[in-house]
């Protein structure tokens, strides 16, 4: 079992690592199909500690955590907002289930809490890690953009075993990555 | 099945019997068997073949009389005798002779003795010294940075430069020929050069050698190929230091300081892995043969011997390259935090958080109480945010309980929450850090390029940030102070790395490592290679500090304020720590040893709610120094001791027979096994 969670970014690589796993995303063009519409952004500048997204029993959206992209996630998408609470982060795997052994893929939205555009060099990654066992996935998620504003497919996820996850979803612009995080429990 | 093949160097014709396994092409040595120890020989950084086949020189970054007053960096001859009896330690002629009293050679960390006599000593203040038989000379002031290898060359010397992390060669006047290795090396270490021109350079953060290969005209090419990558298996490497070449031309072999594999390893001429030697110390002071940090190495002219500098134990171990490869050992392994700790230690409120430089894990304590309770464990090796490749400075917000990780490796600082309830009971909880956020510095730097608040005086270009140590500052520590060896600056700016301003350094400044803030406002930076400790008043104004008390600074990795606003200084090269006093007088804690209240390469400190903790490096340990800088704790991750063993200064008296490292602070503590809480 690899110590390393993100698989091929070990330490010492002398290739790019995170580019191996991020999705820069080129927005102009795309964009310009999309409006941020919808709700407006609330106050949820959650401190840190509440910046946890979930917890492991949270499958619960925030109140705060609605989104103009319902089309895109069901109602039974996990929501939150990032550490920092910048983004409002959304997700859940494509296909509604996880599967425990098998790569699966997740959908993602992300869009700025303070209603703002998002930048033309975001990026996006996926990953998820066992703190317990000291190890991640054994995969490296390929992020992709997806059709519409802040959209996002993550293929290649796999939790591989049972036991307690932490799934992060790093939002980054300008050089900064914020993360949202949650806890699943795997049975 | 064995078969005799001959290896040849310029000087000497060494038979060697390789086993029938070895089929390795070009003939390489496979392993090397221990000969001898030189000990004593505080912080030596570098070794080389001395001209002549007469043994080695080594290089110690400073001697020191017995008064602890420093005299000048030195350079020593080692000699040995290699034809060992049955008894090998007894048959070694141990003890150095000092030999060359060649001038101050600055702050030497690197050397190469060229064919005819020549000596060139890599000073890291930025230079290079030339000792040749016309006389001295310093060539590459005002171009290099903060040179940490040295190399003869046939178009003039290749100079590693850690602050612009490539490989420069000078000319004999020192002009600069070519620069190699731009945007490829990390963190350029130790150089050799094979007879046709090319140049190899260890590089300790990118885990590997790079090759220059050279045309046909002698020039190395500017852009390298890498040979190795990270890891502890055959032909991986874990912060290589230096490199040495054995033989000529195709034929040659390649040898690698892997400083934290704690081995020796053999490489082909092309980069294929041959064998290894030097199985890790499993504490501090195990030698005859464990090889423990290794900085630098050297081959003898006659390519029998080999002499493995480590700094970390004030030795240097001798070997006899050998055909036999070594037998299976005990593998380099790390499981979690296990108390080799770095440099860096941090603490705020409650919190106390350690980072241990061989698995690149960041521990978090609950710095309330005796002993500190090891709560939970961040990071390890690897690539993404919540993964480290050289953690280079900690830190902790004071208000909000985050704590900050520079990693170097990755360029970027990480913030991490803790979710953590104080008023219950510590226990320990995996899933108490929860990255924050992880800030690019190269995008930082081109933030405060772009700002117009940037009051950088020189006008050299903003590099990326290389931060040695961050603090807090201003109302609610809303303000970061970054200390930035890149561009010996401090970097002052908002939690989230915006716009902000540099603060240059004063040009004394060589080498900053550590950085404290005091409650009035006060900087203080240590800076082992300029000797001194920088302060900066609440107004501005910086002064130099070189003595605390009656105390020279001779090499200063750690500072910190006390309560009353006096200093208090780790100072490596004394093993000790100067406590200043408010009256301006200062005393000296510590000596050498492996006692309490005794060091071992002190470093970094920070105040914690229970006293002053210093890292204690050499010993693989921390220590606590209550009210008056009182001692109060020993203590590793998972050991501890608050009542003074036998032996230690102020505590029990040694059981008989005596223990020499009771009684003294210099001579014999190499020789006593260790006696801390920690596991190497």
């Amino acid at each position: 079992m690899k110590r390393d969670g993100i698989g091929t970014a070990r330490r010492g690589s002398l290739r790019g690592t995170r580019a191996r796993w991020i999705a820069v995303l080129a927005f102009a063009g795309a964009t310009g199909l999309m409006g941020c519409g919808g709700e407006s952004p609330s106050a949820s500048t959650a401190p840190p500690s509440q910046a946890d997204s979930s917890g492991a029993s949270t499958a619960t959206p925030p109140a705060t955590a609605a989104s103009a992209t319902e089309a895109f996630l069901t109602s039974g998408a996990r929501r939150g907002v990032s550490a920092d609470g910048t983004y409002r982060v959304a997700w859940e795997p494509v296909g509604g289930i996880f599967s425990d052994s098998e790569p699966f893929a997740i959908a993602i939205e992300v869009e700025r809490v303070d209603g703002r555009e998002l930048g033309s060099d975001l990026a996006l990654a996926a990953d998820a890690e066992m703190p317990h066992h000291g190890h991640g996935m054994n995969l490296v998620p390929a992020v992709k953009p997806s059709p519409g504003r802040g959209r996002f497919i993550a293929e290649g996820m796999l939790l591989h075993m049972p036991g307690r996850w932490i799934v992060a979803i790093d939002v980054e612009e300008g050089g900064i990555a914020e993360r949202a995080h949650w806890i699943i429990d795997v049975e | 099945m064995f078969l005799t093949l001959a290896i040849s160097t310029a000087a000497v014709t060494h038979a060697v019997t390789y086993g029938a396994s070895a089929t390795f092409d070009p003939p390489c040595p496979q392993a090397a068997e221990y000969i001898a120890t030189a000990e004593e020989l505080r912080g030596v950084v570098a070794v080389a073949a001395a001209p002549g086949g007469g043994g080695f020189l080594l290089c110690t970054p400073e001697a020191m009389d017995p008064s602890a007053r420093v005299v000048a960096a030195n350079l020593v001859l080692a000699a040995i005798d290699v034809e060992s009896g049955e008894d090998r330690t007894a048959s070694v002629v141990q003890r150095v002779s000092e030999v060359a009293q060649r001038g101050d050679l600055g702050a030497p960390c690197a050397i190469d003795v060229r064919a005819d006599g020549a000596i060139a000593v890599a000073d890291a203040s930025g230079l290079i010294r030339l000792f040749e038989s016309a006389g001295s000379r310093s060539i590459g002031e005002g171009i290099l940075g903060e040179p940490s290898g040295v190399a003869f060359h046939a178009k003039g010397i290749a100079v590693s430069d850690r602050r612009a992390a490539e490989v420069v060669l000078l000319d004999d006047s020192g002009k600069v020929v070519t620069r190699l290795g731009q945007g490829q090396i990390g963190d350029p270490r130790g150089v050799a050069v094979l007879d046709d021109g090319s140049v190899l350079v260890a590089d300790r953060l990118r885990d590997c050698v790079w090759r220059f290969a050279a045309a046909a005209d002698g020039m190395p090419s500017a852009s390298g190929e890498a040979i190795g990558e990270f890891g502890s298996s055959p032909g991986q490497f874990n912060a290589p230091g230096d490199v040495a070449i054995l033989g000529k031309g195709a034929e040659c072999c390649i040898l690698v300081a892997d400083e934290l594999n704690h081995r020796v390893q053999i490489l082909d001429a092309n980069g294929r892995f041959v064998g290894f030697f030097g199985m890790h110390a499993l504490v501090p002071r195990m030698g005859a043969g464990h090889i423990h940090y290794p900085r630098s190495i050297a081959i003898s002219s006659d390519g029998s011997t080999l002499v493995v500098a480590e700094a970390f134990e004030d030795r240097a171990q001798f070997f006899r390259l050998t055909a036999e490869p070594q037998p299976p050992g005990i593998p380099p392994s790390v499981e979690l935090i296990s108390s080799h700790f770095g440099p860096e230690i941090a603490c705020a409120g409650d919190l106390l958080a350690v980072v241990d430089i061989e698995s690149e894990a960041v521990g978090i304590l609950d710095a309330r109480t005796t002993p500190p309770i090891h709560m939970t464990l961040m990071g390890g090796g690897g690539a993404s945010p919540q993964r480290f490749r050289e953690v280079s400075a900690l830190a902790i917000e004071p208000d909000r309980r985050r704590v900050w990780i520079a990693d170097r490796g990755r360029g970027a600082i990480d913030v991490y929450d803790l979710v953590w309830d104080p008023t219950k009971e510590p226990v320990v909880d995996l899933f108490m850090p929860r990255l924050a956020r992880s800030m690019r510095l190269d995008a930082f730097a081109e933030r405060l390029r772009a700002s117009a608040a940037t009051k950088q005086s020189s006008s050299a270009p903003l590099r990326t940030p290389d931060p040695a140590d961050i603090a807090f500052a201003g109302p609610d520590s809303s303000r970061v102070l970054i200390l930035d060896r890149a561009n010996m600056a401090v970097l002052s700016t908002d939690l989230r790395l915006g716009a902000g301003e540099v603060v240059p350094l004063p040009k004394e400044a060589r080498v900053p490592e550590e950085f404290a803030v005091g409650a009035d406002g006060r900087w203080a930076i240590a800076d082992p290679v300029a000797q001194a400790v920088f302060l900066r008043a609440a107004d501005g104004t910086w002064s130099t500090l070189r003595a605390l008390g009656e105390f020279a600074l001779i090499r200063p990795s750690g500072v910190e304020f006390l309560v009353d606003g006096s200093l208090v200084v780790s100072d490596a090269a004394r093993d000790a720590v100067l406590v200043g006093g408010p009256s301006g007088g200062a005393r000296i804690v510590g000596g050498k040893g492996v006692l309490d209240e005794q060091f071992w390469d002190p470093q970094a400190i920070t105040p914690s709610p229970r006293g002053h903790l210093v890292i204690d490096r050499g010993n693989h340990r921390f220590q606590r120094f209550g009210d008056g800088f009182t001692w109060n704790l020993t203590g590793s991750m998972g050991r501890y001791f608050d009542r003074k063993r036998r032996g230690s200064p102020g505590g029990p008296p040694p059981l008989a027979p005596a223990n020499p490292v009771g009684s003294s602070n210099t001579s014999e503590a190499g020789r006593v096994p260790a006696a801390n809480g920690g596991a190497s």
